[in-house]
């Protein structure tokens, strides 16, 4: 078995690569897939605290790599969901413990046994950055609707293109934190405006929401807690990740929504 | 007329005018005669002339000088004292096989290619780029630079200074306009261009016309339209 790597990346920090990878991995392996999140922010980890597995880890990738255990010691098991593992970034270490080389032999091995490695990008375009994108098939670009993150990404587009190891087709970009109603007003960019720039196809819009803040901090990745529009943006992005053709939805909002949903007409 | 007044030899660079002590102006006069004698070998050449270090060189003499190389279709390449001061150099010595009419050979360059953010494209001659340049990328050209696409990082043409330089664009929204030494910035309340632009060095800086009016009419400067709007 060979599964696919996809690195989470961004250039800039704090537009939610760590969320989108924890909500993303959940949804895989909601879908029945074997997910393995690999944190490669070394020095600065927090996808185990995201996914509320931090209390349990033993090991991390700098042991891995330093070839002190193996790669499936390491794994810890998410007890909620079926096949979702996380290897843990090390938290006294820093970016330099480990090499692009030592990377892609860790990614090879973890693919020959699982259906899918999601790698949790550190922010930047350094040697974490490049650590993190060495054995990645695809990448998924993480962008809020912020003309600073838009340029951001469109640099870790160009560096990616540069690096030539994933094809452009296999670039895509995920639209964080989006607000229809400052859009629709024109206040914040849409989805097309960033498509525009970027010019790489979108895996996913999630709308912004404080139910993230709060399950972030419960180490509750939302995509667990059912049905709402967020959980099922979540759902959606990972569908297309499995090669699925899923619709955009155009939520209706605003007074129009609002007619439609007295009538029934709309969620 | 004593023949050890001059001696003249060829060498790589052209003809050598060896002027030995004596009388300059029967020298000149030697040479001059020389000169007639055998056209067909001289004519077309270039002279260094070398001078005794105690020779008197007048405005005079050097101009019946230059009268008797003129004469014989001879240009002046050098002019030098025995020894290695040097009085005059001719600026840039001609290419002789240049025909005049010959406009130098101008490089054109296509790129097929999109600019991202942090990404420099600079080439010799004009350039072409079938591809937009995101906020953030530079391009440079010693020529001209037309984009067939969007225009939003950074475009400098006639990087080395030649004014004649143009920027074109279907959608010009450069943060940053440079055409040789000027320099041009976006304002920061922008509009939307409405169809392909030429941006070029006119009087007061760089301005902005659209394709259709490009030379017709008052351009509109780079800063001002973008500050007010479209005028026209």
């Amino acid at each position: 078995m060979s599964g696919k790597a996809v690195v989470i990346t961004s250039g800039k920090g704090g537009v939610g690569k760590t969320t989108t990878t924890a909500n993303l991995g959940v949804a895989l392996a909601l879908e029945g897939k074997s997910v393995v999140l690999l944190d490669a922010d070394i020095g600065l980890r927090n996808l185990d605290v995201v996914l509320g597995l931090e209390n349990r880890i033993v090991y991390d990738i700098v042991n891995v790599i330093d070839g002190m255990v193996d790669f499936r010691k390491a794994l810890i098991k998410d007890k909620r969901v079926e096949g979702l593992y996380l290897l843990p970034a090390a938290q006294t270490r820093d970016k330099d413990a480990v090499s692009p080389e030592q990377m892609r032999k860790l990614i090879e091995d973890i693919k020959a046994e699982f259906d899918y490695v999601l790698i949790d990008c550190p922010a930047g375009i350094e040697q974490g950055f490049l650590n993190a994108i060495v054995g990645a098939d695809e990448a998924v670009v993480v962008v809020t609707p912020e003309v600073s993150s838009v340029r951001d990404a469109d640099r870790v587009v160009g560096l990616l293109d540069k690096k030539g190891e994933i094809p452009m087709e296999n670039i895509s970009m995920l639209v964080n934190r989006i607000r229809m109603d400052m859009v629709r007003k024109k206040e914040m960019l849409d989805v097309s405006d960033i498509e525009e720039l970027l010019r790489i196809k979108v895996l996913g819009v999630i709308p912004d929401d404080e139910s993230v803040i709060v399950s972030t901090n419960k180490g509750e990745p939302v995509v667990l807690n059912g049905k709402n529009h967020l959980a099922q943006a979540y759902r959606d992005a990972a569908g297309r990740i499995l090669g699925r053709e899923i619709p955009f939805e155009e939520k209706h909002q605003g007074f129009v929504g609002t007619v439609l949903r007295f009538f029934g007409l709309a969620e | 007329m004593p023949d050890n007044l001059l001696r003249i030899k060829g060498s790589k660079h052209g003809i050598v005018v060896q002027f030995e002590e004596g009388d300059l102006e029967q020298a000149i006069g030697l040479l001059e005669e020389k000169l007639k004698e055998n056209p067909g070998f001289f004519a077309g050449s270039q002279a260094i002339l070398v001078f005794p270090e105690e020779a008197q060189l007048s405005m005079d003499i050097l101009a019946g000088l230059y009268k008797v190389l003129e004469a014989g279709r001879v240009s002046l390449r050098e002019i030098r004292r025995n020894g290695s001061v040097r009085i005059y150099e001719a600026s840039e010595p001609e290419t002789p096989k240049k025909t005049p009419d010959e406009e130098p050979q101008r490089q054109l360059q296509w790129v097929y290619r999109r600019l991202r953010s942090g990404d420099k494209l600079s080439v010799d001659g004009d350039l072409v780029l079938i591809g937009d340049v995101n906020p953030g990328a530079e391009i440079s050209a010693t020529g001209n630079i037309l984009v067939w696409g969007c225009l939003q990082g950074v475009a400098h043409a006639g990087i080395h200074g030649d004014e004649n330089a143009r920027i074109m664009a279907l959608k010009l929204k450069a943060t940053q306009l440079r055409i040789a030494g000027f320099i041009s910035r976006a304002p920061d309340q922008t509009l939307d261009p409405i169809g392909p632009e030429v941006a070029r060095v006119g009087s007061g800086g760089i301005v902005i016309e659209t394709w259709e009016r490009a030379g017709k009419g008052e351009p509109l400067p780079f800063w001002r339209r973008l500050l007010h709007g479209r005028e026209d």
